[in-house]
């Protein structure tokens, strides 16, 4: 890959792919409906050199580290064909021109950085001046709108929240900044992170960059969509019951849900306060270990965060050229067996397989694994998140912050503020939690619904226990319709089964881009679910590396 | 259990819904309440119930000093509120 052939691609947003070492081609089984395209395909640099049409803008190459590539070019002042170093300034404009041109049809982003310009300028002058610019600096980076940032809006994706300004960061925020990236902007999410299309957020519907008339995934859709679109080279989301794995899946890129307690959740607007974790998304592996070395570890305002050591993540990634004949050698997976069969969509049942295949040639020992109380984590992972929401959401009372309804009395303005502020997926789940939690109803519901949770996460256990790494789909379909499921939230809540057992145990899960399946003219993306042991994020991101480095051309 | 009844949750969440809207939810929230249901189904005798994560989220450091801090921020998180009268917050009037 010449030098200038790599700069010219950083220029227009898009990176070429590195070569890859892996296996020899070979074609996998068609499924009979729908056809699984290629999705590395070498020496292509854009998707419309492919002659694919998406009837969208051209989505961001996978599996390209921009983050890391972007740094790199910093601190070597690599020059690019035009003769101009590669400075954070120009490549922010680069992001900023990007994200404007692209907003009308993506619609990610709910507030753009004023200040993002200024602050590049000042990591130039660092830069200039020989400073350690920091680990992120001068990097665009997207930050889902349930993380409060004291200088700009944040709503929770809510009107309740409508103009409230923060007077804190978030502490995962703080350590951006500390890191020198730059804040681009606030990004699109399902209300509160209450839902899985980003259909719910109270302000606009953002589209998936691969299909507009499809949603991008939620709740984090509007990180997703950003890092797809190259509105920005990665993003923090956040992830309740798949809301970061989801809109990754959806969107082909590459989404980390830390295990809970690896990163403060301090400044992340709480919905359920024993499932909420944040974490990244990003281009590809590289950028998401980068992203999550930046801002996991201890915090004091945060008494559920860990204060086990945090690696550098981006140590464990070994480059593709760099690998052995059978990388994968030794290593176990399971994959679930509730996962592959009824309930999911054959074609992504067979990417999936697919994918399987690929690991085992990699050197890798795939076996069926069982967990048996696999579909009872739906229900119970809704109690618990209903319940949990209700509870954390009764502080939206319009006194003390966002807009109030005028009342002559305080429970009828309490009642107007929350029942004006909030939208119908919030006050369903207010109302589902109240429900359960009532006096008399606890043993019905709450409690089976944790009995449930400790059942799931003794079945987590043993299957772990025997080595393996699980694999699954991330979600039962690829991207749908805008509008298929708002009128049904149960089937939107069925979506969300193979994301959500991961939350109720607090385990650690990477969603990796693996396949497209065509559907109705499209090429949607579809994600492999890497499920790990707690605190074992060094072990997903290296094997996803591997994955992601050496997929095969179909 | 009683099924759900909007009215009274409404009352318990202060949460007011137009006549539209609780005709709407109502059947949306009994529905997947019935969904619930299933964790009836399920044989859980002995089953502790897990009020968190299956890992120890241990922080060394314990509980945090008894000292004083200062909070630098309540210009910016008084700017917030809504309506103030000098140093109170103005709220309606409490019936009861």
């Amino acid at each position: 890959m010449s030098h200038s052939r790599h700069l010219l691609a950083l220029a227009s947003g898009l990176v070429s792919t590195p070569a890859s070492t892996g296996p020899g081609n070979w074609i996998p089984p068609r499924s009979p409906s729908l056809t699984i395209q290629s999705f590395f395909p070498r020496g292509s640099t854009t998707f419309s050199n492919m002659g694919v049409n998406t009837g969208a803008q051209d989505v961001v190459h996978p599996r390209s580290p921009k983050s890391l590539h972007l740094r790199r070019s910093f601190i070597s002042g690599e020059r690019s064909s035009a003769d101009c170093a590669r400075t954070p300034g120009l490549i922010v404009t680069e992001y900023l021109d990007r994200l404007r041109e692209k907003e009308p049809d993506v619609k990610s982003f709910l507030h753009i950085s004023s200040s993002a310009l200024d602050e590049a300028a000042e990591i130039d002058g660092r830069l200039a001046r020989g400073d350690d610019p920091g680990p992120l600096a001068g990097i665009p980076i997207a930050i889902k709108d349930n993380l409060c940032t004291r200088g700009m809006p944040s709503t929770g994706g809510s009107r309740i929240l409508d103009g409230y300004r923060p007077p804190y960061d978030a502490t995962a925020v703080k350590r951006l900044k500390e890191s020198g990236a730059v804040l681009i902007g606030k990004t699109n999410l399902d209300e509160f992170g209450m839902g899985s299309s980003t259909e719910s957020s109270a302000y606009q519907v953002t589209s998936n960059p691969w299909d507009l008339s499809r949603v991008p995934g939620g709740s984090s859709g509007g990180s997703a969509a950003a890092v797809a679109a190259g509105q920005c080279a990665c993003a923090l989301g956040s992830d309740t019951g798949g809301s970061i794995r989801q809109p990754a899946s959806f969107c082909g890129v590459v989404g980390l849900k830390p295990t809970y307690g690896r990163v403060s959740r301090f400044g992340l607007m709480a919905y359920a306060s024993s499932l909420d974790v944040v974490g990244c998304l990003g281009t590809s592996v590289d950028d998401v270990s980068l992203l999550l070395t930046a801002i996991a570890g201890h915090d004091p305002a945060d008494a559920t965060s860990s204060s086990k050591v945090v690696p550098n993540y981006l140590k464990a990634l070994v480059p593709a050229k760099e690998l052995p004949g059978n990388p994968l050698a030794g290593m176990k997976f399971g994959i679930i067996k509730e996962t592959i069969g009824e309930g999911v969509e054959p074609a992504v049942a067979q990417v999936v397989k697919n994918a399987v295949v690929h690991l085992e040639k990699l050197g890798a020992v795939v076996q069926e694994v069982s967990l048996p109380t696999f579909s009872l984590g739906l229900p119970a992972y809704y109690v618990l998140a209903a319940s949990e929401a209700s509870s954390n959401l009764s502080r939206y009372d319009g006194i003390r912050y966002g807009p109030r309804v005028v009342a002559d009395e305080l429970n009828a303005m309490y009642g107007a503020s929350r029942g004006q502020g909030f939208g119908a997926e919030v006050k369903r789940r207010i109302l589902m939690g109240t429900y359960a939690l009532s006096a008399g109803y606890y043993d019905a519901f709450y409690k089976r619904a944790q009995q449930v949770r400790t059942l799931i996460q003794q079945d987590f256990k043993k299957a772990l226990e025997d080595g393996h790494i699980l694999v699954s789909p991330v979600a039962p379909s690829p991207a749908f319709k805008i509008g298929e499921k708002v009128l049904d939230p149960l089937s939107m809540y069925l979506g969300d089964l193979m994301t959500v057992n991961v939350n109720m145990a607090g385990l650690p899960a990477l969603s990796l881009p693996c396949g497209l399946i065509e559907d109705e003219g499209s090429k949607l993306p579809v994600g492999l679910q890497l499920i790990g042991n707690a605190f074992e994020e060094e072990e997903l991101l290296r094997v996803g590396h591997i994955f992601e480095q050496t997929v095969p051309t179909w | 259990v009683k099924p759900p009844n909007v009215g009274e949750l409404c009352e318990k969440a202060r949460l007011s819904l137009t006549p539209d809207e609780a005709a709407e939810i109502g059947p949306q929230i009994s529905r997947v309440v019935d969904w619930f249901g299933q964790l009836q189904e399920v044989e859980l005798d002995n089953v502790d119930p897990a009020i968190r994560v299956g890992h120890e989220v241990e922080s060394q450091r314990g509980l945090r000093r008894d000292e004083h801090l200062d909070f630098t921020e309540k210009d910016s998180m008084v700017a917030s509120v809504g309506e103030k009268e000098g140093v109170f917050i103005k709220v309606p009037k409490i019936l009861n």
